[in-house]
């Protein structure tokens, strides 16, 4: 009570663990919990025991599943819902009697009651190193005003979190109980600095204690804690402490693009160098979900970027085509609101576009002025009437762009200068300025320099005449300066994270007007920070799309991995079974490849690898995969891929023959409901009767369904052992779906369907070869509804035999004379199937079913690409936009021949490629993002 | 607003302290601090060409305390030494879709363990950010492009656990250190030859330079000249790019005229081209009877100062490296460095089999 007392002016909650007591008194506690327990108490006359004791497990709770571990502990718990429940409202009685803490967040609305353990644990030891490694890499930003913000600082943990495990995001979306507890934490060496808004020093202490058992984790707090205290500095009073000492209140303004030019054999190219998006998260927490989950258009390229892309700064991509209207960056597919910040903080500056070249590459000048002895390209739309002698009409890959190269001579004429002043250009010869000291992030060689937020700003200035002083102007503030001689160094002073607009003006002695202006913008960004992944400024980098895949991604084959390197080096590549708590692998196998490795190259080789029966028989114990790439000379880079913690979990085994299904149910009160869908009629439900924690008998192969709280859970389970297609065959399962009528409701069903048993889980090799066997079945049923009695027949004829001649295949696309030119036109376009690229081929197939489309909805996907995703992965339409998804389904329908002529592709593909792929998707070479 | 005039020593002492160094010991003028700057640049800007990141690196420098046209002059062989070393990366890049380039990358942090407490550090992390701690990072020690981790005595644990800890992938010496096989010059100039004999004529070789062996060894620029009236026999070339590094080339002139050319590197032991370029230049001034020369020359103690007149394939200098530290050069050398006596024999047989120098001790080097 004295402790929420001491807490009534604050904004910082009580949490459970700051109970205060001894080792000794806790330890008995715990004894007394148990007996109680033990002696079926309700706990309900004195609760803040049994709160206490939960609180503690949650602390020790390792990220798996919090209920074992609990009654692991706490011999003579009954687990049943209602008790659940009954220790959630103990939780909600301490929150509303002490001011304790109320979790919040999606995770918190998921996980309605095992997030009050948790949450009152402050810092469970599962996260306490990843914790420390945020607070680290973001040290640079523990400004004292994000650092007496919890809010805030929460936020910047939030949004520096997305790489981080799962488990770890989850916490963190409790953003203001979060930035309080790191709060704590980076001012727990100095009573001073923390004043009174802390935590119980025991907690701290406690905490700090167990990070620091590992050397990095302390080193890495104990670098953040000095970069608050340098934040601090001069700011000593913990009461009403003002920002003029320290370091200033940042915030992220605008992440433009920096446009380049590059000199290439055809002449000079246009690139767009992105910038690391993720700083926009901290005040647009959604944004990093889009950016993962998107792909992204960009105005006047041709290619979109994967999912995450724009999570890494530096990438490079060339425009190409003509630009419209339209904002530089779209995510398509993403909201409104989160397109509008993209527009609102990416935007290329107005055409026309002038750049100072040098050593075959260009960097905009934005004051556009020229200097003396300087080459420079000016980027225009019109085409220029006259242009003066040191003006040439210079080459470029751009369309509706006009490329002018500019030699100007060390000598400026008067008429030179007027030339150029015609264009729109000015010459500056009279002051110079340039970055001083430290290499700058982003020297463009006239008027833009880029700092790294904390790193000392300063200019070098020289004007061709002696002067007296300059008045320099920051974002409007103006300062005067004595200045003696030509040549000045000036400190900038701090200046916050953001763009600011430096402006100069040099006097003479007694002069009134300045002898030489000149303006500097001068962007502060912060620091990138490292991935395990690398960096695209590094020489060995992984890119993955999602940028933090999950295990069932991977397994999915739904995960993107680049590896960038030398060209023609050998990587090996190492994949190991993680299981939690456990340092050794379950399992480790091991390939080489040659750098490049594409997306597909490499999820060739990890499909391999995990789909082997001997890796495979390890996933049900796994809960992470860990890849690494690595190079003799230059390192490794890797990618986690973790099972993600879900409300309900299946484990499946085998009895007698028959497979057996146990439910880990972490529901928190609610009683699940199960079905059971047989293999041999997969869209055929069967309730089955559910017990809490019992075993479920099954009587055959199937997929069982949990589900509660409009959450649901699917696994396949599967008899015996099965090698491959043909033993399954051998088995005799015939595989059998009601036939529906053909409607776009119908082909809704049909997609709802593939969707429940792509998305189940596969624990083993016999599993996946069993849901694929349906999701082939399930793609048959849409097709032999859709695209008449002849291709009917080529559908099972497929499935039966396993594959069909292409002739017959051709035959039954159609006859027509309108339908022969559309299959010959598809056969001559179609890319050789090794090297398919989808976004091509979507393209492709597009153009040739143009007519088709009289799509009058906005979409983000064409026909083309519907149908395509109908024809090879039926799921991945089932989360389009419900207008999109009737429009194009009533277009299929109403074309069949589309449909025919995308599973002919599908087919075309998947006969070369499931040689040499492995994946759960029922047809290989689409994985759509 | 706190704007102020500062002077150029306040400048550079604080960029200084931003790169690691310390101010009253070392200006820009130090290889140390230019590494530091050099690394920062390509940490913040690759890929970068060699002559982007020079002029990245020198341009913020005008008008520092200790910054003289040697400071600038030395920018390019600093970021070659980094890239031999491995703290920087060089690779053929796609720079347009029509042509490649080499480009310059940061390496990934790693190292190379010498002892249980020491380790050669290589690469850096994106934004100039040190490639381990804080922590550790109070523990590099500089020599040259070279940094070095020592853990003092008193911790307990040793320091290659650290940099597990932390994410820094090792190196394996074997790798870090491996050389060309042994073979006398004839044999490696034949098998050269034997690749140049698969090779087809060269197109035009505007711009192209040629080695001249027959030009003094002391003075290694003056050995270069334009390509016209080859000497018969096989030449080295150096052509310029529209991008980037120059390419290096082996040749074979006959009657006066290019026959047959081919790009480096011919065999694929992860050599870089120039670096296979200098031995083929070293196997031909031996084979010609004017091999390179190794001056030794006893410093105080039991160390020795090594003075080589050409330019050192990598895998030389990261065992010059691993084993000592560069000093200042010694009249006429291209570069020297400090060796503990008793590694002496490895590298005289470094030197003598795989680069067939002749070993002068007791005096500096043979440099005219």
């Amino acid at each position: 009570m004295a402790l929420s007392e001491a807490r009534s002016e604050s904004q910082l909650p009580v949490f459970a663990l700051e109970h205060g007591l001894s080792e000794g008194e806790f330890a008995l506690l715990q004894r007394a919990v148990r007996w109680l327990v033990e002696q079926r108490s309700t706990f309900r006359q004195t609760p803040l025991p049994l709160v206490v004791y939960a609180a503690d497990v949650g602390y020790r709770y390792d990220g798996g599943e919090f209920w074992p571990i609990f009654v692991d502990e706490t011999p003579g718990w009954i687990d049943k819902p209602d008790r659940r429940t009954r220790i959630k409202r103990y939780f909600m009685a301490f929150a509303d009697n002490y001011a304790g803490a109320i979790p919040s967040g999606a995770w918190a609305r998921k996980f309605s009651i095992i997030c009050w353990p948790v949450v009152h644990a402050v810092l469970p030891r599962v996260f306490q190193r990843q914790f420390a490694e945020i607070l680290y890499d973001n040290r640079y930003r523990l400004t004292s005003s994000v650092v007496e913000n919890s809010e805030r600082l929460g936020r910047l943990i939030e949004a520096a979190s997305w790489g981080s495990s799962d488990r770890f995001r989850n916490l963190s979306q409790n953003h203001v109980l979060i930035g309080q507890v790191a709060t704590a934490l980076l001012t727990a060496d100095d009573a001073e600095l923390a004043g009174d808004d802390t935590l119980l020093q025991s907690t701290v202490r406690q905490i700090v204690q167990d990070l620091s058992r590992e050397r990095v984790a302390k080193s890495w707090l104990r670098a953040a804690q000095a970069a608050t205290r340098t934040s601090f500095e001069g700011l000593r009073s913990p009461r009403g402490r003002s920002t003029t000492g320290g370091r200033t209140e940042r915030s992220i303004d605008v992440v433009h693009p920096q446009l380049r030019l590059l000199r290439s054999t055809a002449g000079w190219r246009l690139m767009v160098e992105l910038q690391d998006l993720s700083p926009l998260a901290e005040r647009h927490p959604d944004l990093i979900h889009d950016l993962s989950q998107h792909r992204c258009r960009i105005n006047g390229a041709q290619r979109a970027l994967v999912p995450s892309a724009l999570l890494w700064p530096g990438q490079r991509v060339e425009l190409t085509e003509p630009l419209t209207g339209e904002p530089l960056l779209h995510l398509v597919g993403a909201s409104e609101r989160t397109n509008g910040h993209l527009s609102d903080y990416c935007h290329l500056p107005p055409i026309p576009w002038l750049f100072r070249v040098e050593d075959g590459e260009g960097s905009v000048v934005l004051g556009h002025f020229v200097r003396p002895a300087s080459s420079y390209v000016l980027a225009t739309q019109d085409e220029l009437p006259s242009s003066p002698t040191m003006v040439e009409p210079d080459a470029g890959s751009m369309p509706a762009l006009h490329f002018y190269r500019i030699e100007v001579p060390d000598d400026v004429s008067g008429e030179d200068i007027e030339a150029l002043s015609s264009l729109g250009i000015s010459t500056q010869t009279a002051i110079r300025v340039w970055p001083a000291g430290l290499a700058n992030a982003g020297w463009n060689g006239a008027d833009v320099a880029v700092w790294l937020d904390g790193d000392p700003i300063a200019v070098g200035l020289e004007t061709d005449r002696t002067i007296d002083h300059v008045i320099i102007t920051i974002d409007g503030d103006a300062q005067r300066m004595v200045i003696e001689g030509r040549r000045a160094f000036l400190d900038l002073g701090t200046l916050s994270v953001g763009y600011h607009d430096v402006d100069l003006e040099a006097f003479a002695s007694g002069a009134t007007a300045p002898v030489a202006t000149g303006s500097v913008r001068v962007y502060v960004r912060p620091r990138s920070i490292r991935p395990n992944s690398g960096s695209l400024r590094e020489g060995l980098v992984l890119l993955t799309s999602p940028s933090t895949p999950s295990l069932a991604d991977l397994l999915g084959g739904a995960v993107e991995i680049e590896v960038l390197g030398p060209p023609d080096a050998t990587v090996t590549a190492k994949i190991a079974l993680l299981s939690r708590g456990k340092v050794v692998p379950l399992i480790e196998d091991t390939f080489s490849g040659i750098l490049p490795l594409s997306g597909d190259g490499s999820r060739r080789l990890v499909s391999r690898v995990l789909h082997s029966d001997r890796v495979r028989r390890h996933l049900e114990k796994c809960d992470t995969v860990r890849i690494v790439f690595g190079h003799r000379d230059l390192g490794a880079v890797e990618v986690l891929a973790e099972r993600l913690f879900t409300p309900l979990r299946w484990i499946v085994s085998n009895d007698d023959a028959h497979p057996v299904a146990c439910l880990i149910d972490n529901m928190d009160g609610v009683t699940p409901e199960v079905v059971f869908r047989p293999l041999g009629h997969p869209d055929r439900g069967h309730r089955m009767p559910y017990d809490d924690g019992t075993p479920i008998h099954l009587p055959d192969s199937g997929l069982v369904t949990a589900t509660a709280n409009n959450f649901s859970i699917s696994t396949v389970v599967t008899p015996g052992r099965i090698h491959n297609l043909a033993d399954l065959g051998a088995r005799r399962t015939t595989i059998v779906i009601e036939q529906r009528d053909r409607s776009v409701d119908s082909l809704r069903e049909l997609v709802d369907l593939s969707k429940l048993w792509g998305m189940a889980d596969k624990p083993d090799l016999n599993a996946s070869l069993a849901a694929r066997r349906v999701l082939q079945k399930v793609s048959i049923e849409i097709a032999a509804g859709i695209t008449g009695q002849y291709w009917r027949g080529v559908e099972h004829r497929r499935f039966k035999f396993g594959q069909v001649p292409d002739n017959e295949m051709v035959r039954a696309l159609g006859t027509t004379r309108s339908q022969t030119l559309t299959i010959e036109a598809l056969r001559r376009r179609l890319p050789t199937p090794e090297s398919i690229n989808l976004r091509d081929l979507v393209d492709t197939f597009s153009s040739i079913i143009h007519w088709a489309d009289s799509s009058p909805v906005h979409s983000d996907i064409s026909l083309g690409e519907f149908c395509l995703r109908i024809a090879s992965q039926p799921s991945s339409a089932a989360d389009l936009d419900s207008d999109a998804f009737d429009c194009h389904a009533d277009s299929m329908i109403e074309h069949p021949i589309t449909l025919r002529l995308a599973r002919y592709i599908v087919f075309r593909v998947d006969d070369v490629r499931a040689a040499d792929f492995q994946t759960d998707a029922p047809y290989e070479g689409f994985a759509w993002t | 607003m706190d704007v102020r005039c500062i002077a150029p020593s306040e400048i550079a002492s604080r960029s200084l302290e931003v790169l690691g160094l310390n101010p009253d010991y070392v200006d820009f003028s130090f290889v140390e601090a230019l590494a530091e700057a050099a690394r920062r640049v390509v940490s913040m800007r690759g890929p970068l060409s060699r002559s982007g990141a020079v002029r990245l690196v020198r341009e913020p420098l005008r008008g520092l305390p200790g910054v003289d046209g040697a400071t600038m002059d030395s920018v390019p062989d600093v970021i070659e030494q980094l890239v031999s070393v491995g703290d920087l990366v060089e690779h053929e890049m796609d720079r347009d879709g029509f042509s490649q380039a080499a480009m310059l990358l940061i390496g990934m942090p790693r190292y190379v363990a010498i002892s249980e407490r020491l380790v050669v550090l290589l690469g850096a992390r994106p934004d100039g950010v040190s490639p381990v701690s804080d922590e550790l990072a109070t523990h590099i020690e500089r020599n040259g492009c070279v940094r070095y981790l020592r853990l003092p005595g008193g911790l307990d644990a040793d320091i290659l656990a650290h940099l597990r800890d932390e994410g820094v992938k090792e190196i394996k010496t074997e790798h870090w250190l491996r050389s060309p096989d042994s073979e006398t010059a004839d044999l490696f100039l034949r098998r050269i030859s034997s690749h140049l004999d698969a090779a087809i004529a060269p197109g035009e070789l505007d711009g192209a330079v040629m080695f001249d062996p027959s030009q003094p060894r002391h003075h290694y620029r003056s050995r270069w000249r334009p390509l016209r009236d080859p000497l018969d026999g096989m030449l080295v070339l150096r052509r310029p790019q529209a991008f980037g590094a120059d390419r290096w080339s082996v040749a074979q002139a006959n009657d006066g005229v290019v026959q047959r050319l081919s790009d480096l590197p011919l065999e694929s032991h992860g050599d870089r081209a120039c670096d296979e370029a200098w031995r083929i230049m070293a196997a031909i001034d031996a084979h010609s009877g004017s091999p390179g020369v190794v001056g030794v020359a006893p410093l105080s103690g039991t160390r020795a100062r090594l003075d080589f007149d050409a330019p050192l394939p990598a895998w030389l200098q990261r065992h010059l490296a691993f084993f000592g530290y560069p000093v200042p050069r010694s009249n006429g050398a291209l570069f020297s460095f400090s060796v503990e006596e008793d590694v002496l024999g490895h590298v005289r047989e470094l030197v003598e089999e795989k680069l067939w120098y002749i070993w002068t001790e007791g005096k500096e080097g043979h440099h005219g």
